[in-house]
């Protein structure tokens, strides 16, 4: 390859240049921005002027924000373009990519996705960047400081060459000529010959639209509580932040919550694993944040009224910036492969990213220490009746709950850690990670329901214990009665076996029942209650509803008939799988199924599945449900599988395909299988039954137009097809299909039949074309225009249109329910033989698409046609046709026998008892955070 | 003694008898010699015996998929799989899969399986190949 410089043609390098120079500056004002804002925080502290350091502050984040914007909005035109020079836009977008998914096309990669991050920093800084308010540069200098990271990631500078070069960041307009070495790009017009890699079909959904940056949004948020605390420790002022610091974290809280419950509902409606939460890795890093600052703000609150837990405020925000850190690391660095049954490409940050995750929490935690004894606190310690101490208990029990998920999903870090002092250490991995994190999240669950009631009735300070005793255990003891009694009766549904469960139960309920008894008795008073009974009861139904669905959930795909002896299995191994052969009812769990049909739209294929419920009482329940698979664009292989819900108030019943037979996930397979049968030529004897090896046939002529999903009648068509019924010994039930071959523009093409249950293809050679179609060479034909009574002559018949018929009553013509039918009568009289006869040709539209229906007089051969409809002039056009042929007695065929079947799915449907609550219980949980915003909003400064 | 540190100790040693109580949840990655040893549910890492017959056939029990597996000792058995065939499963690069050992043959319920990731150059350049001619 020569190496001299080629011009490239086509390509637009500007945007390109552009952006990687608002990258840089985005890096700089970063950087600028913090110094800035630092040193006003400095100057302030010592009571000089700081205005200055402020205003320069102000210009660099403006600044900064400019850039971040800018590379973002090029970087969004690029890849509306379709400009495939950029390496981004090469891998994540195609000719054929729908508008709509350009935008989860720019957070596919993890450019993009860092992107979003920073593009919610700079949107939310930019709020304390407008408003100038008292802690305008505490919080701005945290996230400057945040940013300079952040845009560090997607520097894109290379020092050396090779593979080995150390490199600083990603750059996101990288050219791919750049970043991959292939002889293409030795032609100076390349861009003409490639398009793009195209979306994962898997994230051309709209969840794909909005979960991410409303999930980012949530990570950026938690840099908002995170910046108040460690701006205050900067500027000495240590409970100043805490009142317009909450709205800031229940905001946080809210959004980050309802992206984790996005992803889960994505996961539930798009993803064959049946669920809604897999305790797989990934969702488990964005939940430990979550966690954690849910801990955060309720030591926050108790640090607000009482000055307790004001220490412990401090390390759950610096601990939940640091948890969204690191599982970013986690995310992108790919240690998490064998674990997780995400995809992950590995970035090569992964020397960054581990920076960026030790710098925070050293700075922060070194701080924090440094200003440790001059945090106050307050001279008495919390008294075991106060709210503050349960409260602290609470926060203690989310602590826990994240550090015990985030120790075992770390579980690679650790082995790798351990691999490198020991080489022989052998990875530990968790065996049943479902069982295992649902066995001890269950007693979190467990105590957060308890404690969230003893909290409500537990009062700030509390110093009259001895006269508030009997009212606090009165409504305690009267809400643990009832939960006991309405935990016995629910038991008598939920399939609760272990007494964990049971317990469980119990205290979600006590949660909604003290919960909701305190918001009765405080509500005139102090409407704020409103805010923590929606979580707080939320909660409680969120519980009731996941144990329902999990512990209720009821496999309906399953043939209980099935011989399952052999392998001895326990009744954990439950067999979710099934198959139903197309047209043939099969029996399941509870109802009865079946594969009715499939139609394909472009590389979707959407398969009709009817469900009828075998309930012997009561009305029956039928319903369907279409799953549908989409096809890679050559068809050789599924790329998804798309489940469909159907959702009643008490149940959702969710079913998928999880296979289908090779032949139909790979057309290739089915050419090959195509290929490989064995076509024997036979000679049928029309009108009789023949013989061949273990089948039986009859064979007739069918002129009819074929009926046939593949095929469409155009003018100038012939076709000839035989109608063959046939049975075997084994399988008695006769079959009737029609192979048939079709002559277009002078190619031939030929349409075999398979027959299902004797597994036999039968085709047309191009011999019985000759047979049949020799004679048909002389076939004769006219056309005429006719209305209603006109008579008409030729070829020694007299044709009378006797009326016009609707519905036509040929009974060759098989209706269907929304066709636009009409027939034609005619009464005809042949000279010749002194014959009268009738003929009633149909002409039908169906599905948009014309059909013609021919009569034909088996002792004439004379054929009528109803080819078209003139309504303006009231008159019909019709075609007759006069085959001189006799027919011929013996016709060719091919016939294949063990041809392997393809008309089957593999099918899995899953009932969900309950589920909704869980919907119902985490949406108020979340809910409860936004009001909670709303209302602190209001009280903040 | 602070009561709230004394509240704080002991979450943190139920949060440590907790890990140390699932301890059994926990294991390394097993071989086949030692799921037929301890005869309980283990993960094994392997590979795909790619020259040996893989059977599944939905008609006769579409949760049952047959194969060959090769442990990192190197011990090839057979391996049926309570699943559906994924797709692609001939090109894996390797498989965790997680059950127990019966008679002469693994029974997994589970399976992770790692695929090898696209390259760059090639796409591009059997496109280019196509689009010269």
């Amino acid at each position: 390859m020569i190496l001299g410089t080629i011009a490239y043609e086509g390509e637009h390098l500007i945007y390109g240049q552009l952006g990687t120079l608002a990258l840089i500056t985005s890096f700089v004002f970063a950087i600028i921005g913090f110094i800035s804002y630092f040193s006003a925080i400095r100057k302030q502290k010592a009571g000089e002027p700081a205005q200055n350091w402020k205003n320069l502050g102000r210009v660099s984040f403006g600044l900064h924000g400019v850039s971040v914007l800018a590379v973002i909005g090029l970087l969004f035109y690029l890849l509306i373009a379709r400009h495939y020079e950029y390496a981004y836009v090469y891998d994540h977008t195609s000719d054929s990519l729908p508008f709509k998914y350009i935008f989860s096309a720019f957070w596919e990669g993890q450019e993009g996705s860092f992107l979003l991050w920073s593009f919610w920093h700079v949107i939310l800084g930019g709020i304390f960047w407008v408003n100038r308010g008292k802690f305008e540069a505490n919080v701005l200098s945290v996230i400057c400081l945040v940013q300079v990271f952040i845009s560090s990631m997607l520097l894109g500078l290379y020092m050396g060459f090779g593979p080995d070069a150390f490199k600083i960041g990603i750059n996101p307009f990288v050219l791919l000529r750049d970043s991959v070495d292939a002889p293409i790009f030795a032609n100076a017009d390349y861009l003409s010959l490639i398009e793009g890699r195209g979306l994962n079909a898997l994230l051309q959904n709209y969840w794909m639209t909005i979960h991410p940056p409303t999930l980012f949004l949530g990570f950026a948020s938690t840099t908002i509580p995170f910046a108040f605390a460690l701006g205050g420790l900067w500027e000495h002022d240590y409970k100043k932040w805490l009142a317009p610091a909450l709205p800031w974290a229940a905001f946080s809280a809210g959004i980050l919550g309802l992206g984790i419950l996005m992803g889960g509902a994505w996961a539930y409606e798009a993803l064959t694993f049946g669920g809604y939460w897999a305790w797989d890795p990934v969702e488990n890093m964005s939940l430990v944040p979550w966690i954690m600052l849910v801990a955060g703000i309720h030591s926050h609150l108790v640090a607000r009224s009482t000055g307790h837990s004001l220490k412990a405020t401090f390390v759950f925000y610096i601990l939940t910036f640091f948890l969204v850190v690191y599982s970013t690391f986690l995310v992108r660095s790919g240690i998490l492969e064998e674990t997780s049954v995400h995809a992950f490409v590995e970035s090569g940050l992964e020397r960054q990213l581990f920076v960026f995750l030790a710098f925070f929490p050293i700075l922060a935690f070194a701080t924090y220490i440094y200003h440790y004894r001059k945090i106050p606190t307050p001279n008495k310690e919390e008294r075991l009746q106060s709210r503050e101490f349960w409260m602290f208990t609470g926060t203690m029990v989310l602590g826990i709950s994240a550090i015990l998920i985030t120790y075992f999903t770390s579980l690679p870090v650790i082995n790798a850690i351990a691999s490198y002092f020991d080489p022989l250490h052998e990875p530990l991995v968790i065996n049943d990670p479902v069982d295992h994190y649902n066995k001890n999240q269950l007693w979190i669950a467990l105590l957060i329901g308890l404690l969230s009631g003893v909290g409500q009735w537990t009062r700030y300070r509390e110093r009259n214990m001895k006269l508030y005793r009997k009212k606090l255990f009165k409504h305690l003891l009267i809400s643990a009665a009832i939960s006991l009694l309405l935990t016995f009766g629910f038991l008598q549904w939920l399939q609760a076996t272990a007494w964990q469960y049971q317990v469980l139960l119990f205290s979600a309920f006590f949660a909604i029942l003290t919960n909701t008894d305190h918001l009765i008795f405080t509500i005139r008073r102090n409407p704020k209650t409103l805010a923590s009974w929606f979580s707080h009861a939320g909660f409680g139904i969120m519980i009731i509803g996941i144990l329902a669905s999990g512990l209720n959930k009821e496999i309906i795909s399953t043939n209980m008939f099935a011989q399952r002896g052999l392998l001895g299995l326990d009744e954990e191994t439950l067999q979710k799988n099934i198959i139903l052969l197309k047209g043939s009812p099969m029996i399941m769990n509870g109802y009865e199924a079946t594969y009715e049909d499939d139609s394909m739209d472009g590389t979707y294929r959407t398969y009709d599945i009817h469900f009828a419920s075998l309930d012997s009482n009561s009305v029956q329940d039928t319903f369907t449900l279409r799953p549908n698979i989409i096809y890679n664009s050559d068809f050789t292989k599924v790329e998804a599988y798309n489940p469909d819900t159907r959702r009643r108030w008490n149940y959702d019943i969710f079913t998928h395909l999880s296979g289908l037979p090779p032949q139909e996930m790979n057309f290739e397979e089915a050419r090959k299988i195509e290929d490989s049968l064995d076509y024997v030529l036979t000679n049928l004897t029309l009108g009789d039954t023949v013989q061949i090896g273990n089948h039986f046939l009859i064979a007739e002529f069918d002129t009819r137009t074929p009926d046939h999903k593949e095929y469409k009648y155009q003018e100038g068509d012939l076709t000839v097809g035989l109608k063959i019924t046939s049975w075997s010994d084994e399988f008695t039930r006769p079959e009737t299909k029609t192979p048939f071959l079709l002559v277009r523009d002078n190619a031939l093409f030929q349409f075999s039949a398979y027959f299902p249950n004797t597994r036999i293809k039968i085709k047309l050679p191009e011999s019985f074309a000759d047979v049949v179609f020799d004679q048909a060479m002389a076939e004769k034909n006219t056309s005429v225009e006719l209305k209603v009574g006109d008579s008409t002559r030729w070829e020694g018949f007299t044709m009378q249109f006797v009326e016009v018929q609707q519905p036509p009553t040929n009974a060759n013509y098989e209706g269907e329910a929304d066709d636009l039918a009409i027939g034609a009568k005619f009464k005809i009289w042949e000279t010749q033989n002194n014959r009268e006869f009738n003929l009633e040709p149909v002409f039908f539209i169906r599905e948009n698409e014309v059909f013609y229906t021919a009569d034909i007089d088996s002792a004439s051969q004379l054929e009528a046609r109803l080819t078209k409809v003139n309504p303006e002039k009231s008159s019909f056009s019709f075609q007759f046709a006069l085959q001189e042929m006799k027919s011929p007695a013996e016709v060719p065929i091919k016939l294949a026998e063990n041809v392997p079947r393809s008309d089957y799915i593999v099918l899995s449907t899953i009932k969900f008892p309950g589920i909704n609550l869980f919907w119902l219980g985490s949406c108020l949980m979340l809910l409860g955070f936004f009001a909670s915003m709303i209302v602190r909003w209001k009280s903040r400064v | 003694m602070n009561k709230t540190l004394i509240a704080a100790i002991i979450l943190i040693l139920g949060a440590l008898s907790v890990i140390i109580f699932t301890s059994s949840d926990v294991s390394s990655y097993g071989t086949f010699a030692q799921a037929e040893r301890s005869g309980e549910r283990l993960k094994v890492v392997g590979q795909l015996s790619k020259d040996k017959d893989m059977v599944y056939d939905p008609v006769k029990d579409p949760n049952k998929f047959t194969f060959f597996m090769k442990d990192n000792e190197g011990r090839e058995e057979k391996v049926i799989l309570l699943q559906a065939k994924p797709q692609d499963f001939e090109l894996s690069e390797q498989l965790v899969m997680t059950g127990k050992m019966k008679d002469d043959t693994f029974i997994a319920s589970d399976m992770l399986m790692k695929c090898p990731s696209k390259y760059n150059d090639e796409e591009i350049y059997i496109r280019s190949e196509a689009a010269g001619e």
